[in-house]
């Protein structure tokens, strides 16, 4: 298997940074108050190392005596990450013979990320794997989130800013390097010459954009106001019920009063015991966590500069093969407002005849455009049918664009339909410009010209008459 | 995994979240539950408003030819399609430039693979090229077209039945005769009297003879000459070519296979050498072309050279009758004076007492034998042309029968 930047280093590197910032959260609020906590970014050049040394041990070295001589040496990078802690050798030994155990409990997290680290990078994990873990890691966070909340007023509130950013930074981290492994699993797969395309990244940043702008004003704005809501609703509740109470109270009296007399032999329960609640004592707040803990520049230079040169070899790749291959791609935009606000109507249509459980009233409601069938009856959709179809094939009309314009644009790139499209726009044009009421039979002409339009469609999938996508059937 | 009851604990979890009022818990589950609700979303209209077209650059095409392969992807909604997978089935063997075919697996046959991400309202064309390295009719597609949610964990799928069929013809060379070991594979080259003179064709006037139809009269001549004159017209014929194929196989060889197109490609190459040479030329076969018997009747029309390469482009590389049935029973049936052209692979017995047969009733007979070794035997009573295969023969320049 060929080397690959996505997977041998991106990837890899992606899995130990969301691990690290998930760590980091409970690293930082489990640090005892009066003890350094390693920083994130210490954690993660732990994580990322390991990761790195564990993906080239199992790619690099074939024979599993050098992975282990590679790891032995690998593992220099722990001292290094020791020193990189600001602690210098004197105080740590001393501090050793004073503490142990606090000397300790870092030095084991150390090597506990890196060899999660290099197990990381050694294991290839394919997409439902690191679903798993991207969906663990979330109910890691959640947890941590209860507990936090159940813990308030014990100052966990200081840790509330930056667990906030990890929180965002992980939802970030995690399903990017979930998409990049799944798409270049697609591409080994397809084995396609050609390099994967870089419109892959507009269009992962678009929904996790959405994703994060929507949850961070869910957040901050809509759920204070919901919360509210909740709150009165559920005060209106409470004290509907505290009126239903006072209403049905002789009724039940009454009823309670009946049961004594039917049972002679009844006597008084004891009170209940009402438990008082034990408040603990507020904690003390102690001193914020030091996130910047030593971190050397030479450390922080070697990622960039793998960085940079894993992006100048895939341009290198990408510039060589544009040469070879001798497949073109095009790309063109079919967007236009008009097509956009039709898939809206037709699926608010959709919608209200899927309410209303009858596809005739949905048909009723679409005004006059659209007959009992489906297909328009008035000359004027009958040229928006025409408008979609010739959208769907490339040619949107412009803003400018008179129907004789764009009939001649048609005429030129699609002559197969040229026949078609100049019958159904001399029509319109005759109704819509001329005044002219046309017959019936016509207009029966033009929508069998727009029918017989997106007949020749019929091999695509997900269309209907009128240009309406549908939905694809599932398997 | 993102079922209905993870949804219903990251709502219930959410409820809680926004009571209490904080602010870490509510952005947790509210980036849990936005992902979730997305991948569902995605997973749900991914495929909707997408089109996948294919579209080739001709319907036929001849052997070694390069054909242009168009695919077009349409993703009409506001979604963007990280990734969107389409298999495209394809023939076996065949290669397609700038594009990877998968090669077979157990009950799948090989498929092109596409792999592409789309914006919202975007239209990606590809263009590749089929390189048309054997005969047959090749049929592309259907296709399949997967996507999913922008991270890979739910995926869809759905087929686009939609087919395209290419037509190969055979590989055709330019035939060259050379010694034959019959002149009748031409028929009588030159008819020096006809039963029916081309009236077309005059060459000349002579004087009217006792029996001359009067129609016959060339009026302008007998005034310029002060006689009776009549047309001279020229006698034509047009020689008969019935070709043969025989799809008859050992089945014991790999090579067998090979031989047969090699030697369909042959009855392609004499019947386009016909065709040039204005003769009458049919195909017969014992053997099936798009699930129809080959028989194809000798005619000079203009369209007959593109019946045949067709049938021959068509047909099951597989025998469905006795070829010594078929001769006899084409012999019944065919022109009188056609010139039987027999190609085949192998000669048994069978076939032998056939053909002998039809020699000694004096049909106009020849037998191209395409085989890889010679076995000398007792000679043939009727002429045998052997034509000697190689397994480089698509490389051949040009078939030349005969010495």
């Amino acid at each position: 298997m060929r080397w690959s930047w996505a997977r041998d280093l991106t990837a890899p590197a992606g899995q130990a940074l969301a691990e690290a910032l998930c760590l980091d959260a409970y690293v930082l609020v489990l640090t005892p108050p009066d003890a350094q906590a390693p920083g994130l970014r210490a954690l993660l050049l732990l994580f990322v190392l390991g990761a790195w040394t564990g993906r080239a041990g199992s790619r690099l070295v074939p024979h599993a005596l050098g992975r282990g001589a590679m790891l032995a040496v690998s593992a220099m990078a722990l001292p290094l990450w020791w020193a990189g802690q600001g602690v210098s050798l004197e105080d740590a030994l001393s501090a050793a013979a004073h503490d142990p155990a606090a000397m300790l409990a870092p030095l084991l997290l150390g090597l506990a990320v890196w060899c999660r680290g290099v197990w990381l990078g050694a294991v290839p994990a394919t997409t439902e794997m690191l679903t798993r873990r991207f969906l663990v890691g979330s109910l890691a966070l959640i947890s941590l989130a209860i507990l936090l909340a159940l813990a308030k007023g014990t100052g966990v509130e200081r840790y509330t800013h930056t667990l906030q950013l990890l929180v965002l930074g992980y939802f970030i981290v995690g399903p990017a390097v979930l998409a990049l492994v799944h798409l270049q699993a697609l591409h080994d797969r397809a084995a396609t010459p050609q390099p994967a395309s870089l419109r892959w990244v507009p269009a992962l940043i678009v929904p996790m954009a959405l994703v994060a702008g929507i949850g961070l004003w869910l957040t901050h704005d809509f759920a204070p106001m919901l919360a509210l809501a909740m709150h009165g609703a559920v005060r209106g509740a409470a004290l509907l019920a505290q009126l239903l109470w006072w209403l049905l109270r002789p009724v039940l009296d009454l009823l309670e009063a009946l049961l004594a007399l039917l049972q002679p032999g009844h006597h008084k329960l004891p009170e209940a015991i009402r438990p008082h609640a034990h408040i603990p004592p507020p904690r003390p707040l102690v001193s914020t966590v030091d996130d910047s803990a030593g971190l050397s520049p030479l450390l922080l230079l070697v990622p960039a500069a793998l960085l940079v040169l894993v992006f100048a070899r895939l341009l290198l790749r990408r510039i060589r093969r544009r040469g070879v291959a001798p497949a073109v791609e095009e790309r063109t935009s079919l967007w236009s407002w008009g097509l956009f606000q039709d898939q809206l109507r037709a699926a608010w249509l959709a919608r209200l005849a899927a309410l209303r459980g009858a596809a005739d009233s949905a048909n009723a409601s679409a005004q006059e455009s659209a007959g009992a069938d489906g297909r328009p009856v008035t000359m004027r959709a009958v040229y928006r049918a025409l408008l979609r179809w010739a959208a769907a094939q490339g040619h949107r009309r412009g803003p400018a664009a008179t129907p004789q314009e764009l009939r001649q644009e048609l005429a030129v790139s699609l002559p197969q339909a040229a026949d078609a499209v100049a019958l159904i726009t001399s029509a319109y044009e005759a109704e819509r410009y001329g005044g002219v009421v046309l017959p019936a039979t016509a207009l029966a002409a033009a929508r069998a010209a727009a029918d017989s339009l997106v007949a020749t469609q019929d091999d695509e999938p997900g269309r209907q008459s009128g240009g309406m996508v549908r939905h694809a059937t599932p398997r | 995994m993102l079922g209905e009851l993870w949804l219903l604990t990251l709502f219930v979890v959410g409820v809680a979240a926004v009571w209490s009022g904080d602010m870490l818990l509510t952005l947790t589950v509210m980036l849990t539950a936005l992902i979730s609700a997305s991948l569902l979303v995605w997973r749900r209209y991914c495929l909707s408003g997408v089109a996948y077209r294919r579209r080739l650059g001709t319907t036929h095409a001849a052997f070694g030819e390069t054909v242009a392969l168009r695919l077009e992807l349409t993703n009409l909604k506001p979604l963007p399609l990280t990734w969107l997978r389409i298999e495209d089935a394809m023939p076996n063997g065949l290669s397609v430039e700038g594009g990877t075919v998968q090669p077979p697996n157990p009950g799948r046959p090989s498929r092109l693979s596409v792999l592409a991400a789309m914006l919202p309202y975007e239209r990606v064309t590809r263009r590749l090229h089929i390189r048309c390295d054997r005969r047959g009719e090749l049929q592309l597609g259907p296709a399949t077209l997967e996507s999913g949610d922008y991270l890979g964990v739910l995926t869809r799928r759905a087929a686009h039945p939609g087919t395209d069929r290419l037509i190969v013809y055979p590989k055709l060379f330019p035939v060259h005769f050379g010694k034959l070991p019959s002149n009748r594979l031409l028929g009588r080259d030159k008819a020096h009297r006809g039963f029916l003179p081309d009236p077309v064709r005059g060459i000349g006037a002579r004087e009217y003879r006792a029996g001359d139809p009067y129609r016959s009269i060339d009026w302008r001549s007998s005034a310029r000459s002060d006689m009776l004159m009549v047309r001279v017209a020229e006698p034509s014929t047009t020689p008969l070519l019935d070709i043969v194929l025989s799809f008859d196989t050992t089945g014991f060889g790999a090579w067998e296979q090979d031989a047969l197109e090699f030697a369909i490609s042959v009855a392609a190459s004499v019947a386009r050498h016909a065709v040039e040479q204005r003769w009458a030329v049919g195909l017969c076969g014992n053997g099936d072309s798009g699930g129809r018997p080959i028989g194809i009747r000798p005619s000079g029309a203009p369209q007959q050279l593109r019946l045949i390469l067709e049938a021959l482009a068509r047909a099951d590389a597989s025998p469905t009758g006795s070829l010594a049935g078929l001769l006899v029973r084409h012999t019944r049936t065919a022109q009188a004076g056609s010139t039987l052209l027999l190609i085949t692979t192998r000669l048994e017995s069978a076939e032998r007492g056939a053909l002998h047969e039809i020699h000694r009733r004096g049909w106009p007979l020849l037998v191209v034998l395409i085989a890889r070794t010679y076995k000398v035997a007792v000679p043939d009573p009727f002429p045998v042309l052997r034509l000697p295969y190689d397994e480089a023969w698509t490389k051949r320049d040009a078939l030349v029968l005969g010495a």
